[in-house]
């Protein structure tokens, strides 16, 4: 058997084309399960792989598509069987023709089928498991795995992962693409690439979506990113609907003129995906040259990135801002919300640094007394669902990186190593495995008070990750700020250590205020030290992005650099910029109240400055500092009962009565909700909470707004909302009720189908000795449903959720 | 339909709608009161709304038109789907066609993402952009319709509304390979993911087919529930 690897990037290779196809002129069904046919009528595929063998392929693919246990759960067959059969019948086809030495057998691996939380319903440890299976199955028996027809790059990691953690074999990956340049889940070439890329693929390109011309910007964009092997398998043109019925028009003949293009500029592995036939095959045979020519890629320097799963970032000499917020050292309310489980506030800190211009956002988790990896495991894909920033993986437990790494969804960014031993041979094998980039403190046992050591350490640093397989550039060196305060003769050699690792080729990185601690006037400080940075060849400052000071600096560094040619970006974000001292409007938070204030437009009676006006008109911006004038002359108590809860009922009773509508509800709870933070600011017990209460949308429902809905008002109540989220299953509503030992638990479901799962999760509760009320809600609940499945209490929204939180005495 | 109204006049009437601003509402308050319901600047909100669905672009349909007849106990079939229609509802309504349209439209998990980090940074408006959401999908698919159909043909029917069983959407979505052409995953109990993705069939009649039916809240099984009825409105154009 030739070996694949060596020819792999050399020799031109030739996939075959279309199954599917071939099976619906056979007469496959509409609907059919096309893995059946490998035990019904076993020859009928082999006549098919051998039609594509004596085409010229190198490569068939068994008839597997979508054989998982998910898809092939109502088959009549055992999955395990189809795909054996599957495997028997391409080797038995190419054994009749002589093939079994000079051809491959890839195992197809069609998408699950179902998608992957937070957007779906499954987890990411189970489409890895339900992958491994099927490589388990049949790794003996094939030549390849090939993932392919992928949207979604979560999937896609799941899959390399699957196949590396259970197999040696090489791995394919085929992404489709729709005509925008994206995948259906907004993945874009250059995206793919930089991810499965570095988790260690063989080869990667594109199939389906569209036809070979439509294709073009696509895989040029795959060939300018690639530095392994391209694979393309397009349609036989765009599918038209002629009659009722899909058809492909383009000649084989044409297509191959288009595919032959693609062949002078790189692409090594050619075949067809749907409207394909062996003719195809065979022509693509005929005339794709038997060499391989070089990409745009492997003429470029490399450039590292990281990856979110829509957005890539490059290191190509702009300044990138690193957004520091996702920490709770120093920021007690961060701290108190991680130990309740509560990560709305990491959610908002990420968004507002993402509307204020970070590039990249910071996330640490560490704090004693919780389970720092099993937080990642949560919040890591939380983060991702509302931001399309890569993330930069913050943690000094190696565990918790290795949890982060694995349930990131992109190409990761790991803070940190630094030049102990111990911890560079803890971390760089999770940085490989996850096809991360790696940051590297420059210090060992103490921080070096010179450049020359740090560089130094920089280097041990680099080397390391080079043994362990990682590539120099995709290590970024962090020179260390040092306190001016306390060490103001070494901020100068942090700078000299920054421009000399910058002369050995590698990019830098610095938590910029750490320089200004203990003095006054920070900003200051900061400011020029950020720019000193910059002018040293600083790449990535961790700072925060809402400080606008620092950020204009970036703006005009980058202007007076020429980074910013003609300085458009610049113009644009300061044309109109007053000179004086008094902060910058937040262009974010002016959306923002225009958006909340929806019950701004008609002026109307009332005292605008009244607390209790803002509140009812959800005037956000401007409540925090009204409540804090009012706290000035009153009791926090008396602010709460005379001003808040008032203004909260009027507005309760105006939804309820149709006089405003629910945006205005949810814009009333959100400012009322602020009001109580400053309140609760000022009391000098506990200030507790009402609750805690629990809720969840059930198992197999992923409707949630109106559940979210129900905790923002409540929390503008002052209840202790503990959300377990949306498809929450039976047992893990069970166990949270165990854990946090809630007053109630909240049940939203918006299907009838689930309303079963409703009734399961009462049961369940019941059955384990959870005596506390549980109310249910949603689109199909009625008093009725409620007390057919053992509910307590039916609260028809939000507002009579939290009269029947107050009925219960909470 | 009100086709004398522009896309975005249909997608903020049912986005009103949706949102339990009936036409109907109450107008009683004084004219200085403050509480007067602020139609005007939930219509704004819409507007917005729309504007960040059109640059999002996500708004993809797939289709396909199938030969329709009956099983021995009168209800519709789709032979070469192997689909049985088991409703009565349906009975009524496809009277007269010989064809079915199945056609599925998504805004894709871009949609679901806009909508979840809209409602972290503003409930009030996060809430309006998922209503816009369901009535844009909504009037989007009715324009897309025209492409894949012409002549006599029936409103377009979804199941679970009627007394066509939700599950049935898993042979539906199956039968125009829902996953391939729009990225559409469709569970077990007949819900899709992406949430903003909607599954409908119309019938089809022959040239000359006098009768189609009607939409009508009358006959909805929803009709003793449903919120939008009961504050005066629909949940259609």
């Amino acid at each position: 058997m030739l070996d694949l690897k060596e020819r792999l990037g050399k020799d031109m290779l030739i996939f075959d084309g279309a199954m599917g196809t071939q099976l619906q002129e056979a007469g496959l069904k509409v609907g059919g399960i096309p893995e059946e046919l490998n035990i019904d009528d076993p020859d009928l595929i082999v006549s098919i792989h051998e039609k594509y063998l004596k085409a010229g392929a190198d490569f068939i693919t068994t008839n597997t598509f979508g054989c998982n246990r998910l898809k092939m759960a109502h088959s009549k067959y055992d999955m395990k069987d189809m795909l054996r059969a599957a495997c028997d019948n391409a080797d038995r086809a190419r054994r009749n023709l002589g093939r079994e030495n000079d051809s491959y057998i890839a195992l197809d691996i069609g998408p699950i089928g179902t998608m992957l939380k937070p957007i779906g319903t499954l987890s990411f440890d189970e489409a890895v498991d339900i992958i491994a299976e099927q490589i388990e199955t049949v790794k003996d028996k094939v030549d390849v795995v090939l993932l392919e027809t992928q949207t979604d790059l979560y999937e896609v990691k799941a899959g390399i992962l699957a196949a590396r953690e259970h197999s040696d074999l090489p791995i394919f990956v085929t992404m489709t693409f729709e005509a925008s340049g994206r995948s259906m889940t907004g993945t874009d070439a250059e995206t793919f690439v930089n991810v499965a890329e570095n988790l260690g693929v063989s080869a990667l390109g594109v199939n389906c979506s569209l036809g070979p011309d439509e294709l073009a910007p696509i895989i040029e964009d795959i060939l300018c990113n690639s530095h392994i092997p391209v694979l393309i398998q397009p349609n036989a043109g765009i599918p038209k609907f002629v009659n009722g019925e899909t058809v492909y028009e383009l000649t084989a003949d044409d297509f191959v003129k288009s595919v032959m293009g693609f062949a002078e500029k790189g692409v090594s592995i050619c075949g067809g995906c749907c409207g394909t036939s062996p003719e195809f095959i065979r022509k693509l045979k005929e005339n794709l040259p038997a060499d391989v020519k070089p990409s745009e890629a492997s003429k470029r320097e490399y450039m590292p990135k990281v990856s979110s799963a829509t957005k890539t970032v490059r290191f190509d000499g702009s300044v990138i801002v690193c957004g520091e917020r996702l920490n709770p050292t120093g920021k007690k309310k961060l701290q108190a919300a991680l130990r309740e489980s509560n990560f709305d506030m990491l959610v908002s800190e990420a968004l507002n640094q993402e509307e204020a211009g970070a590039n990249v956002l910071d996330l640490n988790v560490g704090l004693p007394g919780i389970d720092e990896a099993e937080t990642m495991k949560i919040v890591v894909p939380m983060i991702q669902e509302v931001t399309g920033l890569p993330l930069q993986l913050d943690s000094s437990s190696a565990e918790a990186l290795e949890t982060a790494c694995r349930y990131y969804n992109g190409r990761p960014l790991i803070n940190s190593v630094n030049g102990k031993s111990a911890v560079l041979d803890a971390i760089l094998p999770v940085v490989k495995k996850y096809g991360g980039m790696v940051i590297g403190l420059t210090l060992e046992e103490g921080v070096p008070l010179t450049a020359p050591e740090r560089v130094e350490h920089a280097k041990k640093i680099i080397a390391r990750a080079e043994s362990y397989g990682i590539r120099k550039e995709d290590v970024i060196i962090d020179c260390l700020t040092l306190t001016a305060s306390a060490q103001q003769k070494e901020v100068a050699e942090t700078l000299k250590a920054v421009s000399e690792v910058r002369k050995m080729g590698n990019h830098t990185v610095l938590g910029v205020s750490n320089v200004s601690f203990g003095l006054p006037n920070r900003p200051l400080i900061n400011r020029t030290f950020l720019t000193m940075a910059m002018n040293a060849g600083l790449d990535m400052p961790i700072m925060n992005p809402l400080d606008n000071g620092m950020m204009s600096c970036i703006d005009a560094f980058n202007l007076l650099m020429y980074k910013d040619v003609a300085g458009e970006k610049y113009i644009e974000r300061h044309a109109g910029d007053v000179t004086t001292t008094a902060p910058a409007g937040n262009a974010g938070q002016a959306a923002g109240a225009q958006a909340s204030n929806a019950g701004g437009a008609n002026a109307g009676a009332g005292d605008t400055n009244d607390l209790g006006y803002m509140i009812r008109k959800g005037m956000k911006d401007v409540v925090k500092a009204k409540t804090k004038e009012e706290l000035a002359s009153k009791d926090a108590m008396d602010v709460i009962n005379n001003t808040i809860i008032p203004a909260l009922n009027a507005v309760g009773q105006d939804y309820e009565k149709g006089r405003i509508f629910l945006p205005q509800l949810i814009a009333a709870a959100e400012t009322t909700k602020l009001a109580f933070e400053v309140v609760q600011e000022s009391f000098t017990g506990s200030g507790e909470k009402r609750g805690p209460v629990l809720i969840a949308t059930v198992e197999g429902d992923v409707h949630d707004i109106g559940k979210n809905i129900v905790k923002v008002v409540c929390e503008s109540y002052g209840y202790q909302m503990i959300d377990l989220g949306k498809d929450v299953k039976v047992s893990a509503v069970v166990e949270a009720a165990h854990k946090y030992n809630p007053k109630a638990i909240g049940l939203s479901a918006l299907m009838t189908t689930t309303v079963v799962n409703m009734k399961k999760t009462i049961e369940a509760l019941h059955a384990d000795g959870i005596t506390c009320p549980v109310f249910v809600g949603g689109a199909v609940l009625t008093q009725e449903i409620a007390d057919e499945i053992g509910a307590d209490r039916y609260s028809s929204d939000a507002m009579d959720a939290v009269h029947t939180l107050q009925d219960l005495g909470i | 339909m009100h086709s004398n109204l522009s896309r975005d006049e249909k997608i903020i009437k049912l986005a009103l709608s949706y949102l339990g601003v009936s036409r109907n509402q109450s107008t009683d308050a004084a004219p200085d009161d403050d509480r007067k319901p602020d139609r005007e600047a939930i219509t704004e909100l819409i507007k917005k709304s729309i504007l960040m669905l059109d640059e999002e672009d996500a708004f993809r349909v797939c289709g396909r038109i199938f030969d329709m007849d009956k099983n021995a106990e009168g209800f519709y079939r789709i032979r070469e789907a192997d689909i049985d229609l088991i409703s009565e509802d349906l009975k009524v309504y496809f009277e007269g066609c010989d064809r079915i349209c199945i056609i599925a439209s998504t805004l894709g998990s871009q949609a679901d993402t806009l909508i979840r980090k809209t409602m972290a940074k503003d409930g009030a408006f996060g809430s309006v952009l998922d209503a816009t959401s369901g009535a844009y999908l909504e009037c989007m698919l009715d324009e897309a319709e025209r492409t894949y159909i012409s002549g006599p043909r029936t409103f377009r029917f979804a199941p679970g509304y009627g007394d066509l069983a939700l599950e049935t959407n898993v042979k539906l979505s199956a039968a125009i390979d829902i996953y391939r052409k729009i990225g559409v995953t469709c569970t077990d109990g007949g819900t899709f993911i992406p949430r903003k993705t909607m599954l409908g069939m119309i019938g089809l009649a022959p040239e000359g087919t006098k009768a189609v039916t009607e939409r009508s809240c009358g006959r909805c099984t929803r009709k003793d529930i449903c919120s939008i009825r009961k504050g005066g409105d629909r949940c259609w154009i």
